[in-house]
């Protein structure tokens, strides 16, 4: 056997060895890959996770910032359930910059499928040029109860931007529907805001994905609709301790549409302490003062 | 008027202000009429205990209520009333439309120490509703949800994730929120060419519902949770055949990930089934033929090598079950579970070498088979060490002790990450930090 037959066997052995053993993917991928100028485009993550039951991920998605411009992040739709690190941009600084997308997540029960959307980024191609948007630094977790890391293959995102580019087409989101129901929850633990309550809440939102949540805290059934909204984040810890306060959480997706969930108090203000039932039993004397003197002058009448 | 009468009336508005549950009806100023419920139970709940107790109403059908372990601070009594149909028809009149079915409810919560109302509980409770085939009289049976009366805005609250198992006339919901309950239908819809494009027929046109139906088998009598996301959407307990059936409705255009599990007559839990699906517009989502893994328990922690180590647990009645032992080479039993699921395999040890080994199981039955459950450990050593009974509410990442893994475990696990010196009880792998391998074992015990 010569040597240059030894290595085509050797070769041939390897490359079987490589299809035998299949590894999760994490894929970049967009409608064109050549963009045009001054042109907005989307690229998504998606997760393939080649029959694997994955649970968790983490990874940074690396673009050139001098040739995208980076203008939103979506993740409606999203197979990752919550967000450890909602996907956000963060600047990494050293000899050559690039722009960097964080991200970390959590799927209850795992994910097994072939194109699981992770999220999508909406970027505007600022100037001509080759580059690559690629994942780094990621891992894909076994849903074993062991946290096994999987096999994971990352490809990247080859695109060219250039004058005589096809005009490429970002469908605009039409989202008439509130986020999801949701139920949040009042808790507290000595891991955390050192053991006082506070409040968890996450939903989703199928078009446009959710946006904020706004908050507020009453002790008042119905005048509490004058108090103020307050942007939260989960978890939040609670100002009335006392849990006597209603408490409303306002889910906004990105085209503005709301959902209120409400949690009545663990602890009701006792009837007399709330204000409000003393101005309605005033206001119902004054009114039944008035109807008497009506009655009473229409009796003098006849 | 006299002054007396003037009085009484403040004094009823008042006592209708404060207290949402009517007392009194006024009409006018003179004629007072009692309006007290057709029927009324009370019975008071241990928190860490919880349990159950069923109203009968007047007609003879019931509700029944369960109260999960720990589902409040401290001990509450359930002040059940029932009343007729229209009961709340003038005070809480219904969206146009919907139409009662059976009868009416207030469900009000009250803690025993002290008698303060209590409206919200920590965990939500299973409220299951029977009603007669007159009720549904007219009435589009599936589209009967639950509604519970929302004081501040003062309108009927749909209550998601509701269960209707039409063959037994009844149907199952959560809530942590108490207040006046009712059960709203549509009209059915008209037969005999009334269409929309009838020409002003006026037939009721009935909405195609955005709705996902799970069924399968899980194990008899056994509760079956249905998650959306990772939040609990609805639940349902399986009947003597093991077979259940959800259905879920008020979703949403888009991909969901639903999953499922349910726990064993001696409360040991299922593997999570996990489903992604695409939920199209006016369109019900079906998935059938759901084969809830089997549980699985071990007799014994260590076994003393040569003698039979006992694996058990349970599945749907009559299935083959499958039990499979690794060691280095993986050694698979077979039994046949009995009329109840349970099913038991004693396993020889003589076969196994010194150390830990590993048991896992599936199931099938009629042509389908589980996946296979999760696995179990046990020691083969010099001695044998009988299983303690343990706490079935001890699982990895339910750090509130809650008997839960969810959104406030998430959380916590979350706060800590990548963050320095995070408690010990957080640190699942015990490396000294909260990372993504912490979430990850976290969530394989999600319970939602």
């Amino acid at each position: 056997m010569t040597n240059q037959s030894g290595i085509l066997i050797v070769s041939c052995f390897l490359s079987l060895l490589s299809l035998s053993v299949q590894a999760a993917e994490i894929t970049i991928d967009s409608k064109n890959k050549e963009m045009k100028v001054g042109q907005r485009f989307e690229i998504t993550a998606f997760l393939d996770t080649q029959k694997e039951n994955i649970n968790a991920i983490e990874g940074n998605l690396l673009y050139p910032p001098d040739l995208f411009e980076f203008k939103e992040i979506k993740d409606a739709n999203s197979i990752i359930n919550f967000w450890v690190e909602q996907p956000h941009q963060e600047q990494q600084t050293g000899d050559k910059q690039q722009g960097r997308i964080v991200f970390s997540g959590i799927t209850p029960g795992g994910y097994v499928g072939k194109n699981g959307l992770i999220f999508s980024i909406l970027f505007e191609a600022k100037k001509e040029g080759r580059g690559a948007a690629e994942i780094h630094e990621a891992r894909a977790l076994l849903n074993d109860g062991k946290g096994t890391e999987a096999q994971l293959s990352l490809l990247p995102f080859q695109f060219t931007i250039s004058k005589e580019a096809p005009p490429v087409t970002v469908n605009a989101v039409i989202d008439n529907e509130r986020p999801e129901s949701f139920v949040p929850e009042v808790a507290r633990d000595s891991t955390l805001f050192n053991n006082k309550w506070f409040l968890v809440f996450a939903t989703q939102d199928k078009e446009s994905g959710v946006d904020h949540y706004d908050l507020k805290e009453t002790r008042q059934r119905f005048f509490g609709i004058l108090s103020r909204w307050i942007t939260a984040e989960s978890p939040y810890l609670l100002n009335d301790q006392k849990l006597q306060s209603y408490i409303f959480v306002k889910a906004v997706d990105k085209k503005g549409n709301a959902r209120t969930e409400k949690i009545s108090p663990q602890n009701p203000l006792p009837w007399y302490e709330n204000y409000e039932n003393w101005f309605v039993i005033v206001l119902a004397l004054v009114i039944v003062y008035a109807m008497k003197k009506f009655l009473w002058r229409r009796y003098i009448k006849i | 008027m006299n002054v007396l009468s003037i009085l009484f009336l403040v004094f009823s508005i008042g006592i209708r202000i404060v207290y949402p549950q009517p007392i009194f009806a006024v009409s006018g100023a003179i004629s007072i009429t009692a309006l007290v419920p057709e029927v009324a139970t009370s019975t008071t709940f241990s928190s860490p205990s919880g349990g159950s107790a069923t109203l009968t109403k007047a007609d003879g059908t019931t509700v029944v209520f369960h109260f999960p372990p720990h589902f409040y601070t401290e001990d509450l009594k359930l002040q059940a009333n029932s009343y007729s149909k229209d009961f709340f028809s003038s005070d809480k009149p219904s969206s146009s439309g919907k139409s009662a079915v059976g009868k009416t409810y207030d469900f009000n919560l009250y803690t025993s120490a002290s008698g303060i109302q209590v409206s919200t509980t920590s965990l939500a409770m299973s409220i299951t509703i029977s009603y007669t085939d007159a009720d549904i009289s007219g009435l589009d049976e599936s589209s009967i949800a639950p509604y519970r009366w929302g004081s501040t805005d003062s309108s009927w609250q749909l209550i998601p994730g509701a269960t209707i198992d039409a063959p037994n006339n009844k149907i199952t919901f959560s809530t942590n929120s108490f207040s006046s309950f009712v059960l709203f239908a549509l009209a059915s819809q008209q037969q005999g060419g009334e269409s929309a494009g009838g020409g002003g027929g006026g037939g009721i046109v009935a909405q195609p519902q955005t709705a996902a139906v799970f069924s399968g088998r899980a194990y008899p009598k056994s509760t079956v949770t249905l998650l959306k996301d990772a939040q609990i959407a609805a639940t349902t307990i399986a009947g003597s055949d093991a077979s259940f059936s959800i259905k879920l409705s008020g979703l949403s255009t888009g991909n969901y990930i639903f999953a499922l599990y349910s726990k064993d007559s001696k409360g040991n839990r299922s593997s999570l089934v996990t489903f992604p699906a695409s939920v199209a517009s006016g369109a019900t989502t079906s998935r059938s033929g759901i084969f809830i893994t089997p549980t699985i328990a071990v007799d014994k922690s260590e076994v003393k090598r040569g003698e039979n180590i006992a694996i058990f647990g349970q599945s749907v009645p009559k299935a083959d079950v499958t039990v499979a032992i690794s060691s280095e080479e993986e050694f698979l039993g077979k039994t046949v579970a009995d009329q109840n699921g349970a099913y038991l395999y004693n396993f020889d040890t003589a076969e196994l070498s010194m150390g830990q080994h590993f048991a896992k199981s599936k199931a099938a039955r009629n042509g389908t088979a589980s996946s296979f459950s999760h696995t179990i450990s046990f020691l083969v050593g010099a001695k044998t060490v009988v299983s303690q009974p343990t706490n079935k509410c001890q699982t990895k990442g339910d750090f509130t002790n809650d008997c839960r893994v969810n959104l406030v475990d998430f959380s916590i696990a979350a706060y800590w990450y990548k963050r320095p010196s995070p408690p010990n009880s957080t640190d699942l792998n015990n490396d000294g930090k909260v990372d993504l391998v912490d979430l990850s074992i976290m969530t394989f015990h999600w319970t939602g």
